[in-house]
């Protein structure tokens, strides 16, 4: 299964994007959550306790044959490990100023070709395939290549098996096009030069930890290399029941029956939200909040957020489903988990990644109505009295109508990638079409109109289930943005993702930095929520609204990471609308919480700049390099900064250190070029 | 496999006892068979015990007090068969005798009592002992079988505990005419008058003789009297809510019907366990520590709420053998030894019993776990394996009156809760009876009195007796502003596939393996008939 990239890393100051920050005028956009900058802590798991699945097969032979044959068992591997779905058959691919060919070279690995205007020829080779196009909504397969930085990237050529084509990511919109003679190679692609590296990092665009298993990408100061480090890129056992080697070791000792703490926890214990977290590791939207590999046993809430997004970049419509691209965990917005027990493992057996229902009963495939009956056993009496469609019809399927398979909008149109809807809805083809959503009638009935698509639910089920109540309010919320906002606070409302979407919808238009709220007491029972982003989104609001010192609370660093987070985001969206004061109050409460966030640092220093104030800009700069000497773009800022006191030679000393972390990164080299040209000294 | 030939011998075992219960076997002449009716040979002990229709007449309630808290054997001619102890408490003791205090039917069709001979009896007279001995001596035939101050005859009652058993009335008009109060005439018969000739003398004065008995018998123990009196007054004042109604109620799940005749009550049938598969499902060693000394297996009743109780015996250890053989469980042979576990699986096993399956729901297993059914710590002593993996893999077919519904496990998990319950070793806490006046007794027939009652309370406010154990509060379905939120689909699925997928406990069972669409839907419409209320508008859209 394939995901798009959504950097959760440090946007701003990603190497690509190193001159655009330095030359950063006010943002018109809010980036997305930062990554903080932290030492590693590790909360004791390392690399080197997972021992890998065939480890493991040496006992659990069963469980093993089933997953090796599952989606996670064939997710990614090297070149000879996969199933190859893409045409590496020498047609090349016609870029306007380019042409790539996908081939086998004379050692029998794939190869791109790349041929550009003027320049010779060479040939990247695939070093990791990513996906082997399963997904029924539309399966696509990435390759990567080893760079000799030490890093796996992400190479812009994509194939979508139901399409049979080559495709990529374009730049301009961010949608998955065919790869066509309108498109050039240099200046449309997002991601060429290849940028995108495989597992979590602040330094790049990233695919954090998802395509393959145990990913660690770590930074080697003496080597001056980044070290990438899996078990491999299929999704292995040890990916949801954590590291192996303890166990492995206390059961090749005697007395190994004797142990209740065999090293590792059963899974089938666990509780909805534990085993949904299992899943969530990958299977979410979420933001890194901390500057370390995670390792799958370890709590995800320590690293990764599911909910920050929604305050600053929110990946969901109102109602939970994708607004753009996303996974998942809009399960959280569904009737079966918020008034229901619903986990992933309720229908997918998370060994063979076929279907079963609630009671592990195993099931014909992805649309067998006993998914849903199996709980749902009220509806299995006469499906088609509920269905209103004839029995063995498509529309007497449950998933047709509650779990369509949706485009992701982010995708765009030209590539298929749908996904089943897991919020679970009721169709309300009105409704969905203001969300600018396809509605599930549509997907069989497209020779029919809106009108008679609602028509034909109100026929049939007359006044239809309400949403959940804060729903409600927040699409009122939406018709009348300047209606009763303290609606929005709900600390009762038992729907976690509504409340952190309210929330923040409030946050954002009625707490101003320094201005005591008149609703501090609802903010107060929020800020003691054993929601964790609940919590921080609270607290923040309180601190920016200075109604409390940050101080006064006593957090764990996974509190204090969102904390700072959101009002490091928090001032991004006063300096997109050009409020500086009110931007810089909001970086100095972040940093208040998170001294060492050097993604803070930095937006202070632009903020500095902007204000004229270069000596504070160069003390914050100086300050985020000696806690991260590695991150070459706080090189490339500190550079900026130089040239603005009209100090050349310290710029070209900064721009000279930067380029010694980041070698290849060609604008920072050009403008290097362009000082020492200009410099009288060389 | 195990199993079935397990309960195919003991069905041919079961053929072999029939003979055996014909021949008078103790599990026949004790009543076994009136409570655990599959038992295949009932006992004639209805004909022969007191009719309690008439007990306000009969007993001194003062001594009802004490025998029924601690029942001695008085009847000696019902040969081996005995009032047995049902655990009563004061409080149950004192309501069965406010109950039985208002029963006074005699037995009917028979003739009325002139009344001029009733009123020859009437009233007491100074009565010597030389007087007393006289009759008695001559030409009656009382010590034939009554003993009086030890001596007579074998089969009949101590005659000098009359004046604090009976009331003097009832001893008096009992002599006149034994049969109104449905004693067969084989057991007492009439001597002083004939009721079926128009009460014709059968010896001379019979009517002064009857005054001269009946007046000397209460002249004497008058200490027993007072101090038996004492002692009821007392529990009375201690205890003033014991009402004839409640009395009534444990009347009837005591199957006090089912030994006494009664001209209301009936005995209730399948009113404790079967029987006839006992060696394939119980260990003998168990069952003989059992027949012993009986403790609560189902703390509430057989039928959860029912309030029924196994009562004790007080069985000799001969006895004890004697009906363990006739049950077939001589001999264990042929039961698969569970595998042992680890200590881990022993873990997950515990893990998944707490968290995720709803057999703590019914069962005790150690300090938690709910009290309709059996404790799962006792499994391991008490259980045959095979009948363990049998009962949760498919408990109606492996008992096909049981309540327990079938839970969809997964078969690893059916064997790993089944070998872990058969080697968990944890002491087991002595099970008590519950209350049987201070919870509410199920008394209903349908559905949601046999299967929902029990937590969720007859009158569907959440209160049934087992409430109590559990940690969350089963749903108030009497509750309208709660239940009219959830629509006639949620509660079908709910009963269907259990608590947990509603999110809420997972210790309400899935019935949906054990009851049909139309027991399910009829629930749900008993459901709203207990809330007087509907679903949302909005679920109801298969009504248009």
């Amino acid at each position: 299964m394939k995901k798009p990239f959504l950097s959760v890393g440090l946007i701003a100051i990603a190497a690509g994007a190193a001159v655009a920050v330095l030359l950063l005028s006010p943002r018109k956009k809010p980036p997305p959550a930062a990554v903080v900058m932290q030492p590693a802590e590790r909360a004791g798991t390392r690399f080197e306790d997972f021992v890998g699945a065939e480890t493991c097969a040496r006992c659990h032979a069963q469980q093993y044959d089933l997953w090796r044959r599952s989606t996670h068992g064939r997710a990614g591997g090297k070149p000879s490990q996969m199933e190859m779905i893409a045409r590496f058959d020498g047609q090349p691919l016609q870029f306007k100023d380019a042409v790539v060919t996908p081939s086998t070279n004379a050692q029998g690995d794939y190869v791109f070709s790349v041929q550009m205007e003027g320049a010779p020829r060479f040939d990247i080779r695939v070093d990791a395939i990513v996906g082997g196009a399963h997904m029924h909504g539309g399966g696509t397969q990435s390759f990567f290549n080893e760079f000799p930085d030490g890093t796996l990237r992400f190479l812009p050529f994509d194939f979508g098996r139901r399409e049979n084509l080559w495709f990529t990511q374009v730049r301009s919109d961010k949608t998955w096009v065919p790869i066509t003679r309108e498109l050039s190679l240099k200046t449309d692609l997002l991601n060429w030069l290849p940028n995108r590296v495989l597992g979590t990092s602040v330094e790049f665009s990233n695919c954090q930890n998802c395509h393959g298993s145990q990913i660690t990408l770590t930074y080697d100061p003496a080597q001056r290399k980044h070290r990438t480090q899996f078990q491999t890129l299929q999704i292995n056992c040890e990916s949801c029941h954590g590291p192996g080697r303890q166990h492995v070791e206390l059961a090749s000792k005697p007395g190994f029956d004797k142990l209740a703490d065999i090293g590792m926890e059963p899974l089938a214990a666990q509780s909805k939200d534990g085993s949904l977290m299992v899943c969530f590791q990958c299977h979410a939207t979420k933001d890194a909040i901390r500057d370390a590999a995670y390792l799958p046993g370890e709590p995800l809430e320590d690293y990764f957020s599911i909910k920050l997004s929604l305050f600053a970049e929110n990946p969901y419509l109102v109602d939970g489903r994708i607004r753009s691209f996303g996974y998942q965990a809009n399960h959280l917005y569904s009737d079966c988990y918020l008034n229901g027990s619903m986990t992933c493992v309720d229908c997918h057996d998370p060994h063979s990644m076929e279907y079963r229902d609630a009671f592990q009963r195993p099931l014909t495939g992805k649309f067998d109505n006993r998914q849903c009956t199996g709980c749902h056993a009220s509806k299995a009496v006469a499906p088609e009295l509920h269905s209103h469609h004839l029995p063995g019809s498509p529309g007497n399927q449950c998933t047709s109508c509650h779990m369509p398979f949706l485009q992701h909008q982010g995708v765009g149109l030209h590539i298929a990638f749908a996904r089943s809807d897991h919020t679970i809805p009721i169709p309300r083809p009105e409704f969905d079409h203001s969300l600018g959503i396809e509605n599930a009638c549509q997907k069989c009935h497209r020779d029919k109109d809106l009108a008679w698509q609602q028509g034909k639910v109100r026929e049939w089920y007359g006044e239809i289930k309400p949403h959940h109540a804060l729903i409600a309010r927040l699409i009122d919320a939406d018709k009348k943005p300047a209606g009763a906002r303290n609606r929005l606070l709900a600390p009762d409302a038992a729907h976690p993702m509504a409340q952190m979407d309210a929330l923040a919808a409030f946050v954002r238009t009625s707490v101003k930095p320094n201005t005591k709220s008149e609703i501090a007491d609802k903010l107060r029972v929020f800020s003691r929520s054993p929601d964790i982003d609940l919590q921080a989104l609270a607290l923040m609001a309180l601190h920016v609204s200075g109604e409390i010192e940050a101080a006064d609370v006593t957090a764990t660093q996974a509190l204090k990471s969102r904390w700072g987070i959101l009002a490091d985001q928090f001032a991004s969206m006063f300096s997109a609308n050009g409020d500086l004061t009110n931007a810089i109050i909001c970086l100095e409460k972040s940093l208040e919480v998170m001294p060492d966030n050097i993604v803070s640092l930095s937006h202070l220093a632009i903020a500095r700049a902007k204000q004229g104030d270069l000596q504070s800009t160069l003390k914050l700069l100086k300050t985020a390099v000696a806690i991260r000497p590695h991150t070459a773009n706080l090189h490339f800022q500190l550079a900026q900064t130089y040239l603005q006191m009209q100090e050349p030679t310290a710029a070209i000393h900064a721009l000279e250190q930067g380029l010694s972390y980041a070698p290849d990164n060609q604008p920072a080299r050009a403008l290097l070029r362009q000082l020492r040209a200009a410099s009288p000294n060389r | 496999v195990q199993v079935w030939s397990a309960v195919i011998i003991a069905i041919i075992v079961g053929a072999g006892f029939c003979d055996a219960f014909g021949q008078g076997a103790l599990i026949g002449q004790l009543g076994c068979a009136n409570c655990h009716s599959d038992l295949p040979v009932k006992s004639n002990l209805r004909e022969v015990t007191p009719d309690l229709s008439s007990a306000g007449l009969r007993y001194n309630s003062a001594w009802l007090f004490e025998f029924l808290r601690k029942p001695s054997r008085l009847k000696r001619h019902l040969g081996p068969a005995r009032m047995p102890d049902f655990h009563f408490s004061d409080s149950e003791a004192l309501a069965l005798i406010a109950f039985l205090e208002t029963q006074r039917v005699p037995n009917r069709g028979q003739p009325e009592m002139p009344a001029e001979i009733v009123s020859q009896i009437g009233g007491t007279t100074s009565v010597s002992r030389a007087v007393f001995q006289n009759p008695l001596t001559n030409g009656l035939i009382c010590l034939s079988c009554h003993t009086f101050e030890g001596k007579g005859g074998i089969q009949g009652i101590e005659l000098s505990t009359v004046s604090y058993r009976l009331k003097p009335e009832w001893v008096k008009e009992y002599l006149l005419a034994p049969s109104r109060f449905g004693v067969p005439h084989h057991v007492m018969p009439a001597q002083f008058f004939d009721p079926t000739n128009q009460f014709r003398a059968l010896i001379p004065q019979p009517a002064q003789k009857i005054q001269i008995i009946g007046s000397y018998l209460f002249s004497l123990n008058p200490q027993r009297s007072k101090s038996l009196q004492a002692n009821y007054e007392a529990a009375k004042a201690a205890y003033p809510d014991a009402s004839a109604e409640l009395g009534r109620r444990i009347f009837i799940s005591q199957n006090c019907a089912a030994c006494h005749r009664h001209h209301t009550v009936q005995p209730r049938p399948q009113a404790a366990p079967e029987l006839t598969h006992e060696a394939a499902r119980v260990s003998p060693q168990w069952l003989q520590a059992f027949l012993k000394r009986p403790d609560a297996i189902r703390p509430f009743g057989y039928h959860p709420g029912d309030g029924s109780r196994m009562p004790n015996f007080g069985l000799s250890d001969q006895e004890v053998a004697e009906i363990a053989a006739s049950l077939g469980t001589g001999a264990s042979g042929g039961q698969s030894k569970p595998p042992a576990l680890s200590a881990f699986a022993k873990r997950k096993a515990k893990l998944l019993l707490a968290e995720k399956l709803s057999c703590l729901g019914c069962h005790r297993f150690g300090e938690t776990g709910g009290r309709i059914g059996p404790d799962l710590a006792h499994v391991r002593e008490r259980l045959q394996p095979d009948y363990v993996h049998s009962i949760i893999r498919n408990p109606r077919e492996t008992n096909p009156h049981t309540i327990m519904p079938q839970v969809p496990l997964p078969e690893n998990t059916i064997k790993l809760i089944a070998n872990f319950l058969l080697q968990h070793s944890e002491k087991p806490i002595e099970s008590k009876y519950l209350s049987l006046t201070d919870n509410a007794l199920v008394s209903g027939t349908n559905n949601y009195a046999k299967y929902c009652a029990g937590c969720h309370g007859e009158d569907g406010h959440g209160k049934g007796f087992n409430a109590a154990f559990l940690p969350r509060k089963p749903t108030a379905h009497a509750n309208a502003a709660e239940t009219s939120l959830r629509p006639d689909d949620t509660l079908y699925d709910a009963i269907h596939s259990g608590g947990y997928i509603v999110n809420k406990s997972q210790l309400m069972p899935p019935w949906g393996q054990s009851l049909s669409a139309r027991e399910i839907q009829e629930l749900v419409r008993h459901i709203r008939t207990l809330c007087q209320c509907l679903g949302p508008a909005w679920s109801r859209d298969n009504d248009k």
